[in-house]
C-alpha cells in the first residue's frame, strides 16, 4: 500500500525582491511573479468562490494589491507565501462583502459595473466535483482554506501553517476535521 | 471496535507523514478490523477525489488585463505622488490650525465690562438733591468686589447697602454744587481695578445750592 500523501513539488528557493521604485524594474519583476503565480492563485480563488467571473475579478484585484505592495516586500517569507496571504485576505473580505451584497442585489443590477472584458465560458466540472465544490463552499472558512491549500495548491502542512500564521498542529486538526465533514456530506458521491 | 491508534494513523496516512512502522501497523489493523477498513476506504476515496481535482485554468487574457491595469497605474502615479508626499505637511497644518483654534482668545465680555456704575444723575447738568444722591452699580456675573469713592479726588466714607452683584452707596458726605465723583472698583477674582468718573450737580435738600 503506497502512502496516499501528495506528491510534492520540489521546494522553490526563496527569492528576494528588493526593489527600488524604478517603474520599469518593478513592472518586470511583477510580470515574472504574475506569470509564475497566476494559474494557481486563480485556481485557489475559484475553488473558494465557486464563480468564474468573480474569481477572475478577484484574482485581478489580488495581483494589483501584490503590485502595489511589491516595493515593500522584504523577502522575509517566500513570494508565494506572501501572495497566498494577500489572496486569502482578499478572499475573506470578498466573501464578507458578498454576504452583505446579497441584500443589495436589486440595486446592483441597476449599477453599471463597466466593461468586464472579454467573457469566457467557465469550465464545466464533472458531477462529482460539482458536488465537492458545493460542499466545500459550505465548510467554515478556516476548514475550506486548509483543504484548498493542501489538496489543490499542493502546499505541505508546514507551508500552510506558515501562510496562515498558525501552528502545524492547528493545520492538521483543521484538515482532519474538514475531511470528516466532507466525508459525511459526500457519502453518496464517494460510496 | 476500532483500535485506539487507528484515527491518528489514518490522519498521518492522509497527510503523507506515515513512518514505515506506522504504515505496517496500519496494514495490520486494516487486515483485522472491518469498520476500520470501511472508514479507510471512504477516507481514501475522498482523498483521491480531492487530490485529482481538476485545476481550473485562468481565463484567457487575464494576465494581459492585469498588466494593462498596472501600466495604467504607472501613468497615473506621477500625477498623484504629491498627495502622499504632502500628506505630513497637510497634517502638520491641520494640527497647527487646530491648536490655534483651541488657543484662540475667547470673547470674555465679562472681563471687558464686568461692572456698570451709574449715578442717579446721569446727565452732567441734572441737579440732584444732596439727600437723594446715590451711587449705584452692578456686576455681571456677581463676584466679590471692593470699592473706593472719591469726591473731587478726595476719598470719602460711604455705606453700601447692595449685595454681591450690585452696590448702592449712600450717606456720601457731599455738599451742594458741582462735584467730580470717582468710583474705583477692585475685582480680586479678575485681578482688575476699574475706575468710573461722573460729574454731578447737587442742590441742597432745602433749596438752591449756595
Amino acid at each position: 500500500m503506497g502512502s496516499p500523501g501528495p506528491g510534492r513539488r520540489p521546494a522553490a528557493r526563496p527569492r528576494r525582491y528588493t526593489l527600488g521604485m524604478d517603474p520599469a524594474a518593478l513592472e518586470q519583476q511583477f510580470a515574472e511573479i504574475l506569470r509564475e503565480n497566476e494559474e494557481r492563485i486563480f485556481n485557489m480563488v475559484y475553488w473558494h468562490l465557486g464563480d468564474y467571473e468573480d474569481a477572475r475579478d478577484l484574482t485581478q484585484d489580488i495581483f494589483l494589491a501584490v503590485y502595489r505592495n511589491l516595493p515593500k516586500f522584504r523577502g522575509e517569507a517566500r513570494v508565494s507565501t506572501w501572495i497566498y496571504r494577500i489572496a486569502l485576505n482578499r478572499i475573506r473580505r470578498h466573501l464578507r462583502r458578498q454576504r452583505f451584497r446579497k441584500l443589495l442585489v436589486p440595486l446592483e443590477a441597476l449599477w453599471d459595473r463597466g466593461n468586464p472584458g472579454p467573457t469566457q465560458d467557465p469550465p464545466t466540472l464533472p458531477p462529482a466535483y460539482q458536488a465537492l465544490h458545493h460542499h466545500l463552499r459550505q465548510l467554515p472558512e478556516e476548514f475550506r482554506t486548509v483543504v484548498i491549500l493542501f489538496y489543490f495548491e499542493n502546499l505541505s502542512i508546514r507551508e500552510i501553517a506558515e501562510t496562515l500564521g498558525v501552528a502545524e498542529g492547528t493545520v492538521k486538526s483543521r484538515l482532519n476535521r474538514a475531511r470528516r465533514m466532507l466525508r459525511e456530506r459526500l457519502k453518496g458521491v464517494i460510496a | 471496535m476500532k483500535p485506539r491508534d487507528f484515527d491518528q494513523l489514518l490522519e498521518n496516512a492522509l497527510n503523507g507523514t506515515l513512518t514505515p512502522e506506522e504504515e505496517q501497523r496500519l496494514q495490520e489493523i486494516l487486515q483485522t478490523c472491518e469498520p476500520c477498513r470501511k472508514e479507510w476506504e471512504e477516507a481514501r476515496r475522498l482523498h483521491d477525489l480531492l487530490r485529482q481535482a481538476p485545476r481550473v485554468p485562468a481565463p484567457l487574457g487575464l494576465r494581459a488585463r492585469i498588466l494593462q491595469q498596472v501600466r495604467a497605474r504607472h501613468r497615473q502615479q506621477p500625477r498623484r505622488r504629491w498627495v502622499p508626499a504632502l500628506a505630513p505637511v497637510f497634517l502638520a497644518l491641520l494640527v497647527l490650525l487646530g491648536g490655534l483654534w483651541m488657543l484662540r482668545p475667547t470673547p470674555r465680555p465679562l472681563e471687558a465690562t464686568p461692572v456698570t456704575v451709574d449715578l442717579l444723575a446721569p446727565e452732567p447738568d441734572a441737579a440732584l438733591l444732596t439727600s437723594d444722591f446715590l451711587v449705584v452699580g452692578a456686576l455681571y456675573p456677581p463676584m466679590p468686589y471692593e470699592l473706593e469713592v472719591q469726591v473731587d479726588s478726595v476719598p470719602v466714607p460711604f455705606r453700601n447697602t447692595g449685595g454681591e452683584g450690585y452696590f448702592i452707596l449712600k450717606d456720601l458726605p457731599v455738599s451742594p454744587g458741582y462735584h467730580q465723583i470717582t468710583v474705583v472698583v477692585h475685582l480680586p477674582t479678575l485681578k482688575k481695578r476699574l475706575e468710573f468718573h461722573r460729574e454731578v450737580y447737587l442742590v441742597a435738600s432745602g433749596g438752591d445750592p449756595s
